[in-house]
């Protein structure tokens, strides 16, 4: 410390005439500081010993009438704000805070109603098979329909969904079980559409319903090769087989109903 | 007010949005696919066969042998699965061979019996029929283990199946 700091501190002090211990260890060996402090002290003392001249009695009267008369009626109460009400005073924080809010309630809802670890994952093991569904769905279509043309549409459709089977399992199913899917589509369009397109009684349609109906079904068989056709491109060639023998198939269907509709 | 509203709103929406994140159930994956498809694969194709037949019958007596056997081979189906003791494919085939007889069956039994004058050969083929039917759900019912029987989903298939035996009778 230097003799500047020392004198700072020195007038820093309540009291100049009471020193510290490390100040008074410099002021005593340093004849400067000791000659300033002495000069602060003896000022100090004299400050304490100046007379003060007696206030008149009734001043402290005078003065409380003097600020309680017209000129001050009330005191106004000053806001005292704490940092927390002015931060949510802001606009901007208050829609954030509620976004914020909002999110964690989303949240948490959803972590009170998914699955958790320990419960059944039904993605895992379904209870029942869609496919078999659809085909149970069809066979009772076929037991529904009153007419051979409403027979023929549900046969078309249980085409349909063999060859979307087929597709579907292209990639992962073994050429045997393709073959399976692909003979089952073969039996459907011909021993079940061309066969009972044949076999439609003579005066059960007009003309005009018969010709509706084997178009829709020849682009039902249409559309099933097609996507047959497409699926064997992008699967292994172990699925070939199969799928070229649906889209053989339906394009054959489709041929064999032009002749009949023809005929 | 406003902003405890809007907040709310907010709140559901992305509530909604979130639950809207679970996977679908009915989807499956491929692998799942084609676990279903092996453990199904014969019944499949004995059902493609059953439709083919139902297209191909136009006498009301031959439609209702054809809806009889496509019910038969889903009771037989049910029969396997009770032997494997797997309680959800007897709950599923189950509720299949159920909706078959009450929607399929049925209905068409009594339409034949309506159509067919009682004292007419096609009226005791139908009533061989309607037999055969009683046998059939007798016998994939009737076997299976209490154990299986049951469990509540089961045995909520069997009374249905059970009420339905009046019915084809």
């Amino acid at each position: 410390m230097n003799c500047q700091t020392i004198q700072n501190r020195v007038l820093a002090l309540p009291d100049p005439r009471l020193l510290p211990d490390p100040l008074r260890e410099h002021v005593n060996a340093c004849p400067g500081c000791l000659a300033w402090w002495k000069q602060a002290a003896r000022i100090e003392r004299i400050l304490a010993e100046l007379p003060v001249p007696p206030a008149p009695a009734d001043k402290k009267t005078a003065l409380l009438q003097e600020l309680s008369g017209p000129v001050i009626h009330t005191v106004p109460a000053i806001e005292r704000r704490s940092f927390a009400t002015r931060f949510w005073s802001v606009p901007a924080v208050r829609t954030m805070a509620g976004l914020a809010a909002a999110v964690l309630f989303a949240v948490g809802g959803w972590l009170m109603i998914r699955p958790g670890p320990g419960s059944p994952n039904i993605q895992a093991k379904p209870s029942s098979d869609p496919f078999l569904e659809r085909i149970v769905q069809r066979d009772l279509a076929l037991a529904q329909a009153r007419t051979a043309d409403q027979r023929l549409d549900v046969l078309g459709s249980l085409a349909g969904d063999l060859s979307t089977e087929a597709q579907s399992l292209s990639k992962i199913a073994n050429p045997e079980e393709l073959r399976d899917l692909s003979g089952m589509f073969q039996k459907v369009v011909n021993d079940g559409i061309v066969e009972q397109a044949r076999k439609l009684p003579e005066h059960s349609l007009t003309q005009t319903q018969k010709k509706e109906l084997l178009n829709r079904l020849s682009q039902k068989l249409l559309d099933a090769g097609r996507q047959a056709d497409e699926a064997a491109r992008e699967s292994p060639p172990h699925a070939q087989p199969a799928l070229k023998t649906i889209s053989e198939t339906a394009r054959d269907g489709q041929t064999k109903l032009k002749a009949i509709l023809g005929a | 007010m406003l902003r405890l509203g809007s907040t709310m709103l907010i709140g559901l929406a992305l509530a909604a949005w979130a639950g809207a994140q679970a996977p679908p159930r009915a989807a499956l994956s491929a692998a799942e696919q084609l676990r279903l498809h092996r453990a199904n694969r014969l019944l499949l194709a004995d059902l493609v066969d059953r439709g083919i037949d139902l297209g191909q019958a136009s006498h009301p007596v031959d439609r209702a042998e054809a809806c009889r056997k496509t019910a038969r081979v889903l009771g037989v189906a049910l029969l396997q699965a009770a032997d494997a003791n797997d309680a959800d494919r007897v709950a599923e085939l189950g509720g299949h061979l159920e909706m078959v007889i009450r929607d399929g069956l049925v209905p068409m039994l009594d339409r034949a019996k309506r159509d067919i004058h009682p004292q007419s050969p096609d009226a005791v083929r139908l009533k061989a029929v309607q037999d055969s039917a009683v046998s059939d759900l007798d016998g994939a019912t009737s076997a299976l283990p209490a154990k299986l029987a049951e469990q509540p989903n089961i045995r909520e298939v069997l009374g249905k199946l059970g009420g339905l035996r009046d019915k084809i009778k």
